[in-house]
């Protein structure tokens, strides 16, 4: 967060919260306002939450990982960099780090079949329209993918495998899962671009 | 791919959280909000720092000159973000480091290991047991090397073995 950022985090402060935007709330939340980060917490609960949920399939784990990744926001966010991650990227990618290391922690997948498909319950709450929309367009390009393709993406951003680990489980080279990954995402971006 | 693939992210529909873990969150928040507040280099965590503050203070008495130069040195402090798996803050004074981090504590049988990375060639730097605070590192370091954190066996190690959980380029 650069001294430039902070300087404009009062005038910020004159609109309410939810008026703001997400790289506005960064900027208050390292100016240390509380209010900034309950803000940016229920613009980002559901979807943090929904990620959490569906590495760790735990709701007191889930809420762990969520609650760590919010403290991380609010340490962290006067290192917050906007040219490198929008705000949604860095947030998502601070939840679904410490999910992915609580389910390695914990050891949780280990017991869990690896092709088991799990969906969580979803909510008839509504979010935000542009959260919204992006799970729509993310929801509808995922099945255009090729099945191995697809499988490899989920398994290791929704299980927190390793490519070597999912290489050893799928009985294929390490080769293989790199190139479906590579392919998988680069069709996924092309489907769903950057907003 | 952790990162790479943040869309899945968005396609994980899933049930609204319990309302009290927004509570849980920023009553945790307030509570560490002394941490937050500051902008490191105006404050005095960490007991070089401090010292040299208070050095500075007491000469500025008699020997202003001399206190000025020990300010410009405070004020020559540096924070560059540790980043990975783990986070933290990577606080330069000179060329004496600080790792200011909050880290679960490391496992039994296990410890923190900081490294310093010169020419692709790492060299121990202090080992840590985790949680919130202050690891002062052992090493001087310089413009261009690398500083990072791995998880090694208790005792640490010569050569780090473990995955990187959070670097910094100085």
């Amino acid at each position: 967060m650069s001294e430039y950022a902070l300087a404009l985090a009062p005038l910020a402060r004159r609109r309410g919260v939810n008026e703001r935007s997400d790289e506005e709330l960064l900027e208050a939340i390292a100016a240390g306002e509380d209010e900034a980060l309950g803000a940016l917490y229920d613009r980002f609960r559901r979807v943090a939450y929904g990620v959490a949920l569906r590495v760790l399939r735990d709701q007191a784990l889930a809420e762990d990982a969520v609650q760590e990744a919010f403290l991380a926001v609010w340490r962290s966010a006067q290192s917050y960099r906007s040219e490198r991650a929008r705000p949604a990227t860095w947030i998502l990618t601070l939840v679904h780090r410490r999910a992915v290391d609580l389910v390695r922690h914990e050891d949780r997948r280990r017991s869990a079949p690896i092709e088991e498909a799990w969906e969580p319950e979803a909510s008839s709450v509504p979010e935000e329209a542009d959260l919204r929309d992006r799970r729509s367009s993310v929801q509808a390009a995922l099945p255009q993918l090729p099945a191995d393709q697809r499988q490899a993406l989920e398994l290791a951003y929704y299980g927190g495998y390793t490519q070597s680990e999912l290489a050893e489980r799928l009985g294929v080279p390490l080769g293989t899962i790199k190139s479906r990954m590579f392919a998988g995402l680069t069709r996924l971006r092309e489907l769903v671009p950057e907003q | 791919m952790r990162e790479g693939a943040v869309e899945l992210a968005y396609a994980a529909a899933g049930p609204e959280p319990r309302p009290e873990l927004r509570d849980r969150i920023l009553r945790a928040a307030r509570e560490e909000r002394p941490a937050s507040v500051t902008p490191f280099r105006r404050r005095w965590l960490f007991p070089t720092t401090a010292f040299v503050a208070a050095a500075a203070a007491v000469a500025a008495v008699g020997l202003g000159l001399w206190a000025n130069s020990l300010r410009e040195q405070v004020d020559r402090q540096r924070v560059v973000a540790l980043e990975g798996a783990a986070t933290g803050q990577l606080v330069i004074s000179g060329d004496a480091a600080s790792i200011v981090t909050c880290i679960g504590e490391a496992p039994r049988n296990k410890t923190y290991e900081a490294w310093v990375i010169t020419n692709k060639v790492p060299r121990p730097a202090g080992f840590f047991r985790g949680g919130c605070g202050t690891v002062e590192l052992t090493r001087p370091v310089e413009p261009g090397v690398t500083v990072a954190v791995t998880l090694e066996a208790a005792g640490g190690s010569d050569i780090p073995k473990g995955e990187i959980l959070m670097s910094a380029n100085v």
